[in-house]
């Protein structure tokens, strides 16, 4: 076991230097520059005299290299839009995205695992089929009008819930935040909970065809135990592997839906960071997310072995 | 369900604003969003962060909200000498900084020197680059020299130019001066809102400064919300979250006849025109130019693109400027007939299929614009259709805003025509470097040394009235040669809450240099 996870852990460390050259390449092709040297009110004179006071006409592996020996030095540097340091902006953002996304995946899961289950023991039901349809609307949902229509429902017609953020201004309490927390984990989740659903109902369906299934049943156990202790354990490594891709898509934080409900998270940050071609805050949340999704991977790869005797790492 | 809700408490214990969980009184907060995390820091560009350090900072002078013409904020008065060099300021007394220190004219010089220093990204310094020497004489007088007589001078002073707090900065580098992280953590300013708190992504709190020099604010606090998506800044409004969100016209629809929200347009120094690249074979003549003037109906575009909300513009300069306005213009009219009349004096034949040839070169243009804003697009359509018409053929390139204006910078410029605007301190000098056969901002590469002469003049003079005649000179130049086809001054469509009393009327950059006057129920 250990041999293989420290061959795992020099793979992605490989894999993730690799990444980020990828993500530099990408952010220095973009045509336009960062944001911070076109002001509409600045004259070509001061777009000239700030990039060379920001290093930016230096040629793009020297400010490469510069921004990996800052990194390895565990400085990931300033933003280049804000001017505050980029583990700051990332440390402040993080948090709202996992509050957001560990909401929408709770949410998901506790509906969508129940609701796949039975739709694949009650197969072809009138039950199955609604939920065919309504999850196959619900992946197809765009978030940004889908959520639109959320607060123009639940907070403008009728106002019950806030149309966005994270918190009111001046009153950061708990409460406040679950009021906040309601409309973007409901649109968060929506996709999540199709998905989940769809895989849970066909993994559910391979695996109550099964020999052993059958056995179970004809010895007599109870049904539900059928269901729950023999089937839903072997159904499970599916639905494990949507979650090791799910969980990164989420940290990285649901970019659309934390914009359209203005969450100061990972996902807002990374798409005005993009905007902006500021690149030592695109870097850094490139670095972050592509660790959790090499770590996530890690773990679910372990996680197999324990779900699948078969499975072994040596 | 309660190990879900213990999850909850943890996660939001995590979030930064939670730990502190502090409750505040409700009484009138004035709130409005910005697109992104405002710097907070006036030495850095952007809108969002421009608006925050209007309430927060103050500068020598600002705006007078009729007029538009500078007037003192932190300067009591100025006087200018004979030859235009030297500008003298009186400061007002009794200012504090918002950590209760005393202002005076060092800070005022420690500011000037930080904008004249090579090494500070301040990203407007190149409006004051005559700035020779800046002394104080005394404890509440500042003297300026210049290189070069600039009429424009206190106008540039009250353009996002904000006065810093020497005593808490005057030990920092250049390098931190990027990125004073100690300083933003509590930004300390001299304008009518203290800061109170920061959380990054969500929004930035301001509460009244009782100690404010104009009199004591008349809100409690200011509260400007990071809300980068334009729908949601109108949901937003719409249910009484925010209390002002400027709109482009094509927005006015989505919060007209709402009973909550009460519209408010005001003109602002801005104009819009479709720029055309003087450089560029075809356009360099003017009887070509001229033609597409007339061959656009500019009237049909400020009724459907602009919504009726501005006036024709028929020069670089905006009627919001009354002084240097030449009134006496009137815009050409939408003449097709004259505009084709025009392209066959010019030798451009209607072939076959209507599209005009000379020498066997069809008359065509790419037509380039930022796809992300619905008002450049529409102008472009209609510009197609109707120069369509007159057998003007053009064809699209879309683009993002940067990379555009990257282009147009480019010498000689790489595009032919684009629909885009200009916002710019309101003085007509504030333009002149559009204008200037030399300066690198002249994308469309017009050159008349008549213009250049007199918008030297009328930068220089120190008389209003000579100035008002070299400006309205320009004015008629302009009109003659066409360098770009100005389309409309529009104004700012101010969608405000019913629940706002008073909100200054003018432009929201320089209202919000008045916050301490903004009254809400």
């Amino acid at each position: 076991m250990l041999p293989y996870i420290l061959r795992r852990s020099a793979e992605s460390i490989a894999l993730i230097l690799v990444i980020t050259v990828f993500t530099f390449v990408l952010i220095k092709s973009a045509p336009g520059g960062p944001s911070i040297l076109l002001d509409p009110n600045m004259t070509p004179e001061d777009t000239e005299r700030l990039r060379e006071v920001y290093g930016l006409n230096r040629p793009a592996y020297e400010q490469y290299f510069r921004w990996l020996w800052q990194v390895m030095q565990g400085n990931f540097g300033f933003s280049l839009g804000v001017g505050r340091p980029v583990s700051e902006l990332i440390g402040s953002a993080l948090p709202a995205t996992l509050i957001l996304s560990g909401s929408a995946l709770a949410l998901a899961l506790v509906v969508a695992i129940p609701l796949g289950i039975m739709a694949a023991v009650r197969r072809n039901s009138w039950l199955d089929q609604i939920l065919t349809l309504v999850s196959f609307f619900g992946l197809s949902l765009p978030v940004f009008w889908y959520g639109l229509l959320l607060i123009i429902a639940f907070a403008v017609q009728l106002p019950w819930l806030p149309a966005g953020g994270m918190y009111t201004p001046g009153y950061e309490t708990f409460g406040d935040l679950v009021l906040h927390l309601i409309l973007p984990t409901l649109a968060l989740s929506t996709s999540i909970m199709a998905e989940l659903v769809r895989y849970t109902r066909s993994a559910m369906l391979g695996v109550l065809r099964q020999d052993y299934v059958r056995t179970a049943r004809s010895k007599g156990v109870a049904e539900w135990a059928v269901i729950y202790r023999h089937a839903f354990r072997t159904a499970l490594i599916p639905i494990v592997t949507l979650l090791g891709m799910l969980i990164p898509r989420l940290v990285g934080g649901a970019a659309v839906t934390e914009s359209v409900f203005s969450w100061p998270g990972l996902g807002r940050l990374a798409v005005s960071a993009a905007f902006n071609q500021d690149f030592p805050t695109i870097m850094g949340i490139t670095l972050i997310i592509s660790a959790v999704v090499v770590l996530s991977s890690l773990v679910v790869d372990l996680l197999y072995a324990r779900l699948d005797p078969r499975v072994s790492y040596r | 369900m309660r190990s879900l809700l213990a999850a909850f408490a943890v996660m939001a214990m995590l979030s930064p604003g939670a730990a502190t969980a502090q409750t505040r009184p409700a009484g009138a907060t004035f709130s409005l969003p910005i697109n992104d995390d405002p710097q907070m820091w006036p030495l850095a560009g952007g809108l969002y962060n421009i608006l925050v350090n209007k309430a927060l900072y103050s500068s020598l002078v600002r705006y007078d909200l009729k007029t538009l013409e500078p007037v003192g904020d932190l300067a009591e008065s100025w006087t200018v000498s004979e030859d235009g060099r030297t500008y003298t300021f009186a400061l007002r007394k009794n200012v504090k900084w918002h950590d209760g220190e005393p202002f005076d004219a060092n800070d005022v010089v420690f500011t000037l020197k930080l904008w004249t220093n090579k090494a500070v990204p301040f990203y407007l310094a190149n409006n004051f680059r005559l700035i020779e020497t800046v002394t104080a004489p005394d404890s509440s007088t500042v003297v300026v020299k210049l290189s070069k007589p600039q009429a424009a001078f206190p106008v540039l002073l009250g353009y996002n130019a904000n006065i810093l707090p020497e005593h808490l900065l005057k030990d920092l580098s250049p390098e931190q001066l990027a990125n004073p992280t100690e300083f933003l953590k509590k930004p300390i300013g001299t304008g009518p809102f203290k800061f109170d708190q920061y959380q990054p992504g969500s929004f930035a709190r301001m509460v009244r400064n009782d100690d404010y020099f104009d009199g004591k604010p008349k809100l409690d606090a200011m509260v400007f919300r990071i809300v980068p998506d334009a729908n949601s800044q109108l949901a937003l409004l719409r249910a009484g979250e925010v209390d002002l969100v400027v709109v482009e016209p094509f927005q006015l629809a989505s919060v007209a006849n709402n009973p909550g929200i009460k519209i408010q347009s005001v003109p602002i120094v801005r104009n819009e025109y479709i720029a055309l690249n003087n450089s560029y074979g075809v356009l360099a003549d003017k009887k070509v130019r001229t033609a597409l003037t007339y061959g656009l109906d500019r009237e049909l575009l400020m009724k459907t693109v602009f919504q009726g909300r501005g006036t024709i513009a028929t020069g670089p300069f905006t009627p919001s400027i009354a002084w240097a306005y030449n009134a006496d213009i009137k815009p050409l009219p939408f003449d097709p007939k004259k505009a084709q009349a025009l392209l066959d004096e010019a030798g451009w034949k209607a072939g076959p299929d209507g599209v005009r040839t000379k020498d066997g070169q069809p008359l065509a243009f790419t037509v380039l614009y930022d796809s992300s804003n619905p008002t450049r697009a529409r102008t472009a359509l209609i510009a197609q259709q109707q120069w369509n018409a007159i057998g003007v053929r053009t064809t699209f390139e879309t683009s993002e805003y940067r990379a555009i204006v990257e282009r147009m910078r480019q010498k000689p410029p790489a595009y032919e025509i684009n629909p885009n605007y200009l916002v710019t301190p309101p003085d007509p000098d504030g333009v002149a470097n559009y204008y200037l056969s030399n300066s690198l901002a002249n994308s469309w590469q017009y050159k008349n040394p008549d213009v250049d002469t007199l918008l030297d003049q009328g930068a220089t003079a120190q008389s209003r009235d000579e100035r008002a005649k070299a400006y309205k000179r320009v004015q008629e130049i302009i009109h003659q040669d066409q360098p770009i086809i100005y389309t409309v001054n529009p104004d700012e469509i101010q969608a405000l809450s019913a629940k706002v009393e008073t909100f200054p009327q003018a432009g929201y950059r320089d209202a919000l240099a008045w916050s301490h006057l903004i009254v809400k129920r």
